[in-house]
Parts: structure tokens; C-alpha cells; sequence
């Protein structure tokens, strides 16, 4: 049933050899169709994609380049557009799948844009092949995946570890205590106050790995969170390598100053790695144009709370987006990677900590979070919040701030 | 015949109660404790001279037993070191005895290893 009419108008000759020569070497696959949906040009790109000619394509409807269920409803997204100009796909851009002569489906993404030819409407179709970003993006999906397993059992080791090293003090105490008291009874000279003494003292030590064992015990028992004391160091390096998978040819020099000696944060891993992972990225792609691509990563303490800082040197946020920033939803764009920054606020201010950004001194932003040391969590939320609140509310602060001659009123409403 | 003359035992351990247990249970034996909380209070104000033998801790904040070891060795100290540690592993053994140390004793203590040592070593 398909309609078998060949070619197109002619077009002049020195339009032809343009013509021929853009569609020879445009690097992209370019596939024209008119309004019924028949192939009018299909590019060399084409050609190598789909692994027909154009020959064997131009006349045919080019719903044979589609699989079911696209291949039945082109012929509905057209009339539908044609009918009511309603742009679903063009101008827009689609992930949609490809049927190659061999019947092989591929992802592809396909962007269409609208033509004239004096009477005729034409469109334009670009089409990208996606099976090796999709193959990549599994793969990262993996090792992420994987990367977040073994940190888990590694988290799992490590409390572990700090739970045995933590609670052999006492216990050896105990055990000097009740084996002096087992000497004291093997004395000739009886001296029960002594005894009594080494006793006493046991059972201190006792009660002292009874408070370590609850205090432990409270950071698991918070709901679904596995909050424990660790240290932050490992934590950023980790989130920092699989940030960083895959996009070290993006000509980014990244600088890791990690203060040494920093007290344990009290934090769940993961929930952390997600927030680090989210703003580096975040870092990477600002930086995409700049001319100068520096990524630093830094920790440092700030009285009772840990803070990290991810500097990088792309164009800056204005002010009229930084209010939105951290609204659920926003997103510049959607790559299925990040957590979007409301959650990774969220996530800081569970933990009783601030996320928020500035101005980066040398061009562009730095990002600033806030995570609570074993000190900060005894001294109470109070205590928590209330570093860094100053350089968190000037940021809120500048959400009003104007420039000269503006209404401060017409910046609220964007 | 084990000798049973009270020795004059050296401690290092930053934590209270490990010291404060261990100097029970020595003297409780007949023994004579000087406890040190950190290996600079030890070199500040020990006289190393009248030790019979010392109970190093490894995992300090500051200076580690290991490096108290190695100043030790160095200064040509002859001083019988046993190191205490929660966790033992064949590299700090290998490290603890290449420094000089007689043995490495794991937390918590065993008595008869403790005591062995104490009333065994000699200069």
C-alpha cells in the first residue's frame, strides 16, 4: 500500500551539487520526507546507519525504518501535526528506536525539524544512534551499582571495626581488674576493701561498653538511614572516582584538598556519596565551555561540622536562577545521573547540616555543605545549624539583591 | 623457681582505664607501675634507667608505640618492650620486632603472657 511515486521537483543544478554535497558529508543521519511520509533525500550518514542506500529507500514511506510499534503510528503522528500544527516531536526531539535492513533495532534520538519547498511541506529528520551512549550508561549504572554494594559491606566492615576497637578498652580493663581480684583471693593476707576495689572497677568498665554499644546502637536505629560515625575522607574520594567515571576527556584538572585529621562525621554513606556525586557532576557540565576547567573538591572543620566545598570555574549562577535552584523539579537538564539539588539539600538538612552556594572567588560557584562531627550531635540541632548560617543566608539574601535602577519586586516573580 | 622480685614496669596507654587496670593488677602482684598517657609525657618524664621492662600501646593519637620503638632502638636503649594492641596483624609483628620489641601482646591482655614477660624479661 505504499505509495510508490519517485522523486522530488528538480531542483536548479547549482542547488543539486549543494545539496548533494551536504547530504554526503553532513556527519549526522539526515532522512527528508514529505507530508505523506515518503523518503525524499537520505544522507550517506543515513545510508551507513541503516544500512540501506538511498536508492533503495527514497519513494518508500519511511516508516520502514521503524519497528512496531513506531512504524504503525507514523502515519497517525503526521496527520495528527498536519491537522492541528500540535508539535509533539518537532522542534522537540525524541528517544525512539530504528529498524536497520538487517531488522536490527537500535535507541535512537530523533529531532525533526519543518521545511518548505515552495508548495511542498517537508521534513526534516536528524537522527543520532543511542546503543552506545545506552551501552555506556548501563555499564555506568553497573559499577555504580556495584561501587554502592561494596561500600555498603565495606560500611558494614568498618563499623565493625571501630565497634571491636572501641570496645576492647574497656573489656581489657575488665579483664585486668577480675584477674587481679582472682590474685587478691589466692592471698595469704586477706584484704577484701582491695578486693572489692578491683571489682568496683570492673564493673564501671562494663557500663562504660554498655554506653559505647547504645550509642552505636542509636545511629542504626534511626528509620531507614544507616547513620554512624566514619570518616569523610574515603567517603569523598570514593563519590569523587565514580563522579568522574567517564568524563575524565572533559579536560577538567580536579584538586583534592582534604584537611587530615578530621574528626568522624556522623552520616549515612550513601545518602553522602549521592549529594557529592550530584554536585561534581553538577561541577563538570557548568564548566563544559569555560575556558579555564578546575574542579576542587575540599573538607575542612568548621567548629563542630565538617564542610565541603565543590568549587568550579564555569560561567557562575545569576542570581535570578539561584533562587530556584533548589526547588524540586528545576533541572537545566535530564540525564538520569543526578538527584536533582532539593534532594541533596534535603539529605544535608536531615542530617542537620546546610547546603548552599557562593560566588567561586576565581569565576564560577562553589557549592558548600555542612555534616555534623560526633561533638556536633552532642551538643544538639541548635549547635548544628549554626555554622555556616551566616554564608548560607547571605546566599538567600542575594535572591532579593538588585541591581541599580531595578525593582526588586519584578526579580521576586521569576 | 619463677623469680617474683617486684619489677619496675613502665605503662603507655592513652587510655585511663587500661592504665589505671593495668597498674592494679601489677602492683596487686608486687609490682612498681609508672603509667604514661602518651609517649611525650614517657620521654619528658621517665627515667628509663629505672625501668625493668615497659608496656607499650600502639594505637595512640600523636607518636604510635612503633615510633616510641624506633626512638628507643635508636637511642641504644635497652629496655625490654612488649606492645600492646587491639588490633594485631603478622605486618606490625613483623614491624614491632624488627624494631627491637620482645613481643606483642594482644588486647584483651592474656595474664599469663602479661606476667610472663614482666617477670621474665630482663636487660
Amino acid at each position: 500500500m505504499a505509495d510508490e511515486h519517485s522523486s522530488t521537483a528538480e531542483p536548479t543544478a547549482g542547488e543539486s551539487a549543494m545539496l548533494r554535497s551536504i547530504l554526503e558529508t553532513v556527519p549526522d543521519a539526515m532522512v527528508v520526507i514529505d507530508r505523506h511520509g515518503t523518503i525524499l533525500q537520505f544522507s550517506k550518514a543515513a545510508e551507513r546507519l541503516f544500512g540501506w542506500r538511498a536508492d533503495d529507500v527514497c519513494g518508500h514511506n519511511v516508516r520502514m525504518l521503524m519497528p512496531s510499534p513506531y512504524r504503525e503510528q507514523h502515519d497517525e503522528y503526521l496527520d495528527r501535526y498536519i491537522a492541528t500544527g500540535e508539535r509533539r516531536i518537532i522542534g522537540i526531539g525524541r528517544v525512539v528506536v530504528g529498524q536497520r535492513r538487517n531488522g536490527s533495532t537500535f535507541p535512537m534520538e530523533l529531532s525533526v525539524g519543518e521545511a518548505r519547498d515552495g508548495e511542498q511541506q517537508l521534513f526534516t529528520g536528524f537522527v543520532r544512534d543511542l546503543t552506545e551512549r545506552q551501552q555506556a550508561r548501563a555499564r555506568m549504572q553497573e559499577l555504580q551499582d556495584e561501587l554502592l554494594h561494596v561500600a555498603r559491606l565495606r560500611s558494614m566492615g568498618q563499623m565493625a571495626a571501630a565497634l571491636a576497637h572501641e570496645l576492647n578498652q574497656p573489656l581489657t580493663a575488665v579483664g585486668n581488674y577480675v584477674a587481679a581480684a582472682l590474685r587478691l583471693l589466692d592471698s595469704p593476707v586477706p584484704d577484701p576493701e582491695h578486693m572489692r576495689q578491683a571489682l568496683r572497677l570492673a564493673a564501671d568498665q562494663t557500663q562504660r561498653s554498655g554506653e559505647i554499644i547504645r550509642r552505636l546502637r542509636s545511629y542504626v536505629a534511626r528509620g531507614d538511614t544507616d547513620r554512624w560515625p566514619r570518616p569523610l575522607g574515603i567517603i569523598v574520594e570514593e563519590a569523587a572516582a565514580l563522579a568522574l567515571v567517564g568524563l575524565g576527556d572533559r579536560g577538567v584538572t580536579v584538586k583534592f584538598d582534604l584537611a587530615p585529621d578530621l574528626p568522624l562525621v556522623v552520616v549515612d554513606r550513601i545518602q553522602v556519596q549521592q549529594v557529592l556525586l550530584n554536585l561534581i557532576r553538577n561541577a563538570v557540565e557548568a564548566m563544559e565551555n569555560a575556558a579555564v576547567r578546575e574542579l576542587s573538591v575540599s573538607t575542612a572543620l568548621w567548629d563542630c561540622m565538617v564542610a565541603v566545598s565543590i568549587a568550579d570555574t564555569g560561567t557562575g549562577i545569576p542570581p535570578s536562577i539561584e533562587a530556584q535552584l533548589f526547588q524540586p523539579f528545576v533541572t537545566t537538564k535530564a540525564d538520569g545521573m543526578g538527584i536533582g539539588l532539593s534532594v541533596c539539600r534535603a539529605i544535608v538538612e536531615a542530617h542537620g547540616g546546610r547546603l548552599w552556594c557562593e560566588p567561586n572567588p576565581d569565576g564560577g560557584t562553589v557549592f558548600r555543605f555542612t555534616l555534623p562531627t560526633e561533638a556536633a550531635e552532642r551538643a544538639g540541632a541548635d549547635a548544628k545549624l549554626a555554622v555556616g548560617r551566616d554564608r548560607a543566608e547571605e546566599q538567600s539574601g542575594a535572591e532579593i539583591a538588585t541591581f541599580p535602577g531595578e525593582d526588586p519586586a519584578d526579580r521576586m516573580g521569576t | 623457681m619463677p623469680d617474683r622480685r617486684g619489677r619496675r614496669v613502665g605503662v603507655i596507654d592513652d587510655d585511663a582505664a587500661v592504665r589505671d587496670s593495668l597498674r592494679f593488677l601489677l602492683e596487686a602482684a608486687g609490682h612498681n607501675v609508672q603509667a604514661f598517657h602518651s609517649t611525650d609525657q614517657f620521654l619528658a618524664a621517665a627515667d628509663i634507667l629505672s625501668l625493668d621492662c615497659l608496656l607499650l600501646d600502639q594505637h595512640m593519637p600523636g607518636a604510635t608505640g612503633l615510633e616510641l620503638l624506633r626512638r628507643l632502638s635508636q637511642a641504644g636503649a635497652h629496655l625490654p618492650v612488649a606492645l600492646m594492641t587491639g588490633s594485631p596483624s603478622p605486618q606490625l609483628t613483623q614491624q614491632a620486632l624488627a624494631l627491637g620489641a620482645a613481643l606483642v601482646l594482644e588486647k584483651p591482655l592474656l595474664e599469663n603472657a602479661l606476667f610472663a614477660f614482666v617477670e621474665g624479661a630482663s636487660r
